[in-house]
């Protein structure tokens, strides 16, 4: 049963790479708000799925390296050139259609059950600053980023970034709310 | 004891990386990779058959010898091309007002299909522009639009609003017909400046 799930999600992974990564590629990279914020998550995602293991794992002294690994890349993939570059030269399409899975998506997946609670907070709190940050740039900024893609364009990124810190802040609010830290009532829940 | 190794490993590799995908923190933008980029090599133009608003063939190579400072636009524009013809033609009455200066302005239409020779020239009287000093351009042949754009790094793209959406700058070619310098629209006087210094 467990080999069949891993296999499931074995399957679904590399099936979701080529999904966005190739036959829905033209569409996703025609619009920057598909472009930053459907494709290059999912190409993530697709490597999370190839890792993804169901039940209680130990922590790991390996994870933090990981996930540094995993930030670094996604800072690289957040720079506006980077999505110019991989409209205009191959090469760049390829690291992005390699890096993205295998140097995001697979370390984050891999470390993010064997991270302390703390840490795993730490990323999500960091990760509503840098939207709102994204959004309030893009949003207001005179000048256009990519050369690739319109101004409006821009401004529509803007705000899904807004929204995507909002979703955020609203997902965690019930948690504060309930005083259990996410970390404590995973381990609950996985206790039979 | 490993995997504090590895940590200072990736952090290392970490800001390595992003400082080489920010060329040392000075870029984000592809628009600015640019810019940098032909600071710090000048990058020699292709021989494209060229043609200005008198239906004078010319090509890159012809203008050596002399500063040039080019703009690319499309005379349907209507707002920043508007802008940028009408500061180049300042720029134009500034430049002659120096003693001897040999910089010369070119316009580069990126939309040969309804910038045709006519509506050059039209464009061209309305600004001022004489055919010597400052031209308004096309390529000869619509199919060589993309080698010349691709040499000096223009990209522009439609609009449903505005025709095209572009990056708009100013671009010097110096004395050896090398792209050798890009500034913002803004940067008129700074570009003349550079023309100027690159004349000497």
């Amino acid at each position: 049963m467990g080999n069949r799930r891993r296999g499931l999600a074995l399957a679904s992974g590399f099936a979701l790479w080529f999904l966005a990564g190739v036959l829905f590629r033209g569409y996703l990279e025609a619009s920057m708000v598909r472009h930053a914020l459907v494709q290059l998550p999912l190409l993530a995602v697709s490597g999370i799925l190839i890792v993804a293991r169901r039940g209680p794992v130990s922590p790991h002294a390996f994870a933090l390296p990981a996930l540094l690994l995993a930030l670094f890349t996604s800072a690289i993939w957040m720079l506006p050139r980077m999505l110019d570059a991989s409209l205009s030269h191959t090469s760049a399409e390829f690291a992005k259609l390699s890096s993205i899975p295998l140097l995001i998506g697979i370390p984050l997946g891999w470390s993010w059950p064997r991270l302390d609670g703390l840490v795993r907070a730490f990323v999500w709190t960091n990760l509503v600053s840098m939207s709102l940050t994204l959004g309030w740039i893009y949003t207001a900024a005179p000048v256009r980023v990519c050369n690739f893609y319109l101004v409006d364009d821009q401004k529509r990124l803007g705000i899904a970034f807004l929204a995507l810190a909002a979703t955020i802040t609203l997902g965690w609010l019930p948690r504060l709310f309930h005083g259990t830290a996410p970390a404590a009532s995973a381990n609950r829940a996985q206790k039979p | 004891m490993l995997s504090r190794i590895l940590v200072v490993a990736v952090l290392a590799a970490g800001f390595a990386a992003l400082a080489a995908a920010t060329d040392g923190l000075r870029v984000v933008t592809a628009e600015g990779a640019r810019r940098l980029q032909v600071e710090r090599s000048p990058r020699r133009l292709p021989p494209t058959s060229m043609v200005d608003h008198k239906g004078i063939p010319f090509s890159w190579q012809d203008l050596q010898g002399g500063p040039v400072l080019v703009e690319f636009i499309f005379t349907t524009c209507p707002d920043i091309c508007q802008k940028m013809s009408s500061d180049f033609g300042e720029l134009v009455r500034a430049a002659a007002t120096l003693p001897a200066t040999p910089v010369r302005f070119v316009s580069v239409s990126f939309d040969p299909a309804r910038d045709t020779l006519r509506q050059l020239n039209s464009v061209a009287d309305y600004y001022g522009a004489d055919g010597e000093v400052w031209r308004f351009a096309r390529v000869e042949d619509p199919s060589d639009l993309e080698e010349i754009l691709e040499a000096f790094g223009i990209v522009a793209i439609q609009s449903p609003t505005r025709g095209f959406e572009h990056n708009a700058a100013i671009h010097g070619v110096d004395t050896e017909g090398r792209l050798a310098r890009i500034a913002d629209i803004s940067q008129t006087e700074e570009m003349l400046r550079w023309a100027i210094e690159d004349a000497d």
